[in-house]
């Protein structure tokens, strides 16, 4: 059941210039797990909010959802409050460059602030949605607006270019060029709370593709009575409720948070196939016995769906586990990555599987 | 009781020994000694040296190590 596909999607590699807290950082070396550590404020979540935006681009709510990953809930509609907080030191002169190396081959992105960015299209008069503009004024003038220029080089097209644009309505993105890489990610957020409706979405997805098993077997590594999963409409909405052996089906959310929390994970791996999957703080919620299980899981998820997997940690318990959890051939698909700031430098130490056992062995903090 | 405080190189000089004998008695000499400069840490089996070696260059440390001895009784 638990394959090693051989068409994988892969970052091997990642450098990261004046992107919020990074002058510039390089880690030479991901893995298929790849968990991320360091003290804190040293740019760990940071890290995986650069993954998302290098994939998420073309989607003009990206920064929000920075925002709202962080539990900040609104802000002031401006670019020195949207976007300043991602350039180095709020210096919204300079550019940032995020580029990684996927499958062998470099792929990058800039982004830079656009203060004159001239729209191409000028709003006509009396426009209602879903109707063809009856008239236009001739001495209609284009307003200058505020962009972000992202020029994105992939494997399958140079020189993409994409303008997100704060405007008059809104937040809104316009596209010179690009391709529509069929790249998923997903990220789930430390302050982000398990989401019973979108696990019962997900679930839904799976379960029309006659794939909702495979998840009933990941979930019996840490819940070995599990016979079934299914989605039962509550109301207005689904909760995926689960067969135990009792007399009826009961929530997964009374099952205790490690099964609910696994659920999401391997839910969010399952439905980003051949793509990758952030998680931060992935210790959050799970009692630190079942930790090693939850590793196992993860990465035979990983391997199934064929997906990259980059969580970030605090805990010298989760990174125990992953050495516990990870064992046999799930050892090679692991490594660990400590961010250290040093002189005012960002740098990543990598840790393979038996260099991390060594250090925990020897009681060495490694966090 | 077991200390959950993990090693971190918090000196200059860092004397690396074989073994828990081994380290607490170059720990009692470097006191009996008035030595203060140098932190003692045990790498397990002599076979393991040289990774530990390149695991330490990876862990935290505050400020630059200056030398690494390996100590033998």
């Amino acid at each position: 059941m638990y394959r090693l596909n051989r068409r994988i999607y892969m970052i091997s590699k990642l450098s990261i210039e004046g992107f919020k807290g990074f002058e510039r950082l390089d880690i030479p070396s991901l893995s298929r797990i790849t968990l991320l550590g360091g003290h804190n404020n040293v740019g760990k979540t940071s890290i995986l909010e650069a993954l998302f935006l290098f994939h998420d681009r073309l989607n003009p709510q990206i920064f929000l959802r920075l925002f709202a990953w962080r539990g900040v809930g609104s802000i002031a509609f401006e670019p020195d409050s949207i976007w300043a907080p991602i350039f180095y030191n709020y210096d919204m002169d300079k550019k940032i460059e995020i580029s990684a190396m996927i499958n062998g081959i470099e792929e990058k992105m800039s982004l830079t602030f656009n203060p004159h960015y001239v729209p191409v299209v000028i709003p006509a008069k009396n426009m209602r949605p879903g109707f063809r503009p009856t008239q236009i004024s001739t001495d209609q003038k284009v307003e200058p607006s505020f962009s972000l220029d992202i020029v994105y080089n992939s494997q399958k097209m140079k020189n993409q270019k994409i303008h997100l644009v704060i405007g008059l309505d809104g937040v809104g993105i316009q596209i010179d060029n690009t391709v529509i890489e069929s790249r998923k990610a997903t990220l789930l957020g430390a302050r982000t709370a398990i989401n019973p409706k979108e696990d019962a979405q997900k679930f839904g997805q799976l379960d029309i593709l006659g794939k909702q098993d495979n998840i009933v077997e990941f979930l019996k590594i840490i819940e070995p009575n599990l016979k079934s999963l299914s989605s039962v409409s509550m109301g207005d909405a689904s909760l995926i409720h689960g067969d135990i052996g009792l007399k009826r089906k009961i929530p997964v959310a009374y099952m205790g948070d490690g099964v609910s929390r696994l659920l999401s994970i391997i839910l969010a791996i399952a439905t980003t196939r051949n793509g990758i999957v952030m998680i931060d703080e992935c210790e959050n919620g799970v009692h630190y016995s079942v930790m090693p299980k939850i590793w196992e899981a993860i990465a035979k998820a990983a391997r199934e769906y064929n997906c990259q997997v980059i969580c970030t940690t605090h805990s010298y318990e989760c990174l125990e586990a992953a050495i516990k959890g990870l064992s046999g051939e799930l050892a090679s698909d692991f490594s660990y990555i400590r961010i250290d700031r040093s002189n005012n430098k960002n740098v990543a130490k990598s840790f393979d599987h038996g260099m991390l056992k060594l250090a925990i062995d020897t009681n060495m903090e490694v966090r | 009781m077991i200390s959950s405080k993990k090693n971190e190189i918090i000196k200059k000089k860092l004397l690396l020994v074989e073994g828990a004998d081994a380290m607490y008695f170059f720990i009692q000499a470097l006191q009996v000694f008035s030595v203060n400069d140098v932190q003692v840490l045990d790498f397990g089996g002599i076979t393991e040296l040289t990774a530990y070696l390149k695991m330490l260059s990876n862990c935290n440390y505050s400020g630059s190590l200056t030398s690494i001895s390996c100590g033998l009784i």
